[in-house]
């Protein structure tokens, strides 16, 4: 039987069989190497350049590392202050996520009830639904004037918090970004508490440990890859925080509210147009996320199939 | 025992009320979304209107004056094509990590889960820049291929676990059978991933549909999808909070329909298959 007698089906068969897992695996690697590796290129070659949305290309420069020197000699106060709000603002946002989701995972964990379908399924609502729209609904919640987050607080205490003014902007912001991640804290720490072995809580109930001694010698050692895991894909989707700043404050008032990526856009398609400044700030923040990805695919590799 | 009996109903008391308080912190924003939308324009305004006849005036302003059919039709195609280009391309790939051993698999592996965590916002310039020159800013083109930057790495990793338990056994006798490759794959492992191929895709669709960097730096008319048409409602004469609530009950309803359908998947589509739940 020669070549032309084949039919197609036996040629593709034939490809397959002999280039193994490359015919599978190439297509994918080819596109995702296009679509994220060369603009990431792109976007370092136009960090040392002076591009301007509004320019004519002909004046395009090169300009060095100047922004980047500009970036760290602390010229750019918003940078510096987006920065720490990026990274501590974060903190403690995650922080308090894995606080109250452990608390909320253990209250799913406690008992067997037959409407614990429909608790998760609300817990897994603010998770799924398009966050700049329910963003927009926690702007009309937080009116200070009509929102009915003042309407009860005032009903309860006789007070009306300016909840989006100088002074609570920052702590309003973070409580929205806290509300639409605890969720997704909770349900992850709820799962790994459902995989917890039973025999040595059944030992410690036996040793006659309590509630706290149980928790750090038993369930927090066992959780430990768990929650490091939830830490990292956390702190990078912080890093990532955009729509609700950009939507509730717009970064201000000020610049108070002024987190990465919204400093990163206003110097790029804001009034300014640097096109050439925002896309240094892009490479610094895809360098901080690509350091925090090592430390999660270091966990994930060292945990694998854990659970 | 008296003493001990009591003590327990107590704390299944706490622990019924704490599940009540959890749910109800997280859905009240959607009560609220959906009792704003059947208000009209002056109860919109007024926090201590709980109990009124609803009218359904901004769902017609909705689809009349604000043109909605065309962002839903925009949001469409654009979810669509993003989950067939990746459900294929990545349920191939996902495939060959799952089935084949080659030279630094695992080293690709990971560096796609690093790609997936690449933030939208440090990209649009580029994307930007080559749509500008290109001519396809502001098409449904450029948000598909810049929606597989984040579902492409994700359906590999997500389909990956879902072809591993797959028993290699069946396949191997397929082909004693006499099944050619592709037949193997039309007939057993199709059929035997459908549920997770099925989920992936609805994950996929998910984050497509609530895409929103990519949709405002690179459409301004014609690509403009459902998130950026939240954004449209305030003016000078302020924010009409009743067509945007209806808006977002419109575009929400679909995702939680597709999200109880995944529900069992949920840990695993939120870890990329990391955590298997």
């Amino acid at each position: 039987m020669n070549d032309k007698s084949k039919t197609i089906s036996e040629k593709i068969d034939w490809f397959f069989d002999r280039f193994k897992h490359i015919p599978y695996v190439s297509p994918a690697l080819a596109v995702i190497f296009i679509l994220a590796v060369v603009p990431t290129l792109f976007v370092l070659l136009i960090s040392l350049t002076n591009y301007n949305l509004a320019m004519n290309i002909g004046k395009l420069r090169f300009v060095g590392l100047s922004h980047y020197i500009r970036l760290f000699s602390g010229k750019d106060i918003i940078f510096n202050y987006s920065l720490f709000i990026t990274i501590f603002i974060s903190a403690v946002i995650i922080f308090a996520n894995l606080i109250v989701g452990y608390i909320f995972a253990l209250l799913l964990d406690a008992r067997e009830f037959r409407l614990k379908g429909v608790i998760l399924a609300g817990l897994i609502a603010p998770i799924v639904v398009t966050p700049s729209i329910m963003t927009q609904v926690w702007v009309l919640m937080l009116n200070a004037e009509f929102g009915v987050v003042n309407y009860l607080i005032e009903t309860l205490f006789g007070v009306r918090p300016a909840w989006l003014s100088p002074e609570l902007a920052l702590f309003s912001v973070s409580f929205v970004m806290f509300w639409f991640a605890t969720p997704y804290v909770a349900l992850i720490l709820y799962a790994g508490l459902r995989t917890l072995p039973t025999d040595p809580y059944e030992a410690a109930e036996i040793d006659g440990a309590n509630f706290i001694q149980r928790f750090r010698y038993i369930t927090l050692p066992l959780m430990k890859p768990l929650i490091i895991l939830v830490l990292l894909m956390r702190f990078i989707d912080m890093f990532k925080t955009f729509e609700m700043p950009f939507l509730l404050t717009s970064g201000g008032p000020g610049y108070r509210t002024t987190f990465l990526g919204l400093h990163l856009y206003k110097q790029g398609f804001g009034v300014n147009g640097f096109l050439g400044y925002s896309s240094a700030i892009s490479v610094v923040l895809i360098l901080l996320v690509v350091v925090l990805s090592m430390f999660l695919i270091r966990i994930m590799r060292k945990n694998k199939g854990l659970y | 025992m008296n003493i001990k009996g009591k003590k327990k109903e107590l704390l299944t008391i706490l622990i019924f009320l704490g599940l009540a308080f959890m749910f109800l912190q997280s859905v009240f924003p959607f009560y609220w979304m959906l009792v704003t939308s059947f208000k009209n324009k002056l109860q919109v305004y007024d926090a201590s209107v709980w109990v009124f006849k609803p009218i359904f005036e901004n769902y017609v302003k909705v689809f009349i004056s604000k043109n909605f059919l065309k962002y839903l039709i925009n949001s469409t195609v654009i979810a669509i094509f993003s989950v067939i280009i990746s459900v294929f391309i990545g349920g191939l790939a996902a495939y060959g990590f799952a089935r084949y051993q080659f030279k630094r698999k695992e080293l690709y592996f990971f560096s796609l889960l690093a790609l997936r965590m690449l933030p939208a916002i440090a990209f649009t310039i580029p994307y930007f820049i080559i749509g500008r020159f290109t001519g396809v800013l502001d098409t449904h083109v450029i948000l598909i291929i810049a929606s597989l930057t984040f579902n492409l790495p994700f359906t590999v990793w997500m389909m990956r676990g879902f072809f591993e338990e797959i028993p290699k056994e069946l396949e191997e006798s397929a082909k004693v059978d006499g099944c050619s490759t592709l037949q193997v794959l039309r007939l057993i492992v199709v059929p035997l991933a459908i549920p997770g191929i099925t989920a992936t895709g609805i994950f996929a669709l998910i984050y497509s549909w609530n895409e929103f960097v990519y949709a405002l730096i690179l459409t301004s008319r014609d690509a403009v999808t459902i998130p950026i048409l939240s954004t449209l409602f305030t003016s000078v004469a302020g924010t009409s909070y009743g067509q945007l609530a209806t808006v977002g009950v419109l575009a929400s309803t679909p995702i939680l329909i597709f999200a109880m359908f995944v529900q069992k998947y949920m840990i695993r589509g939120l870890t990329f298959g990391a955590v298997k739940g």
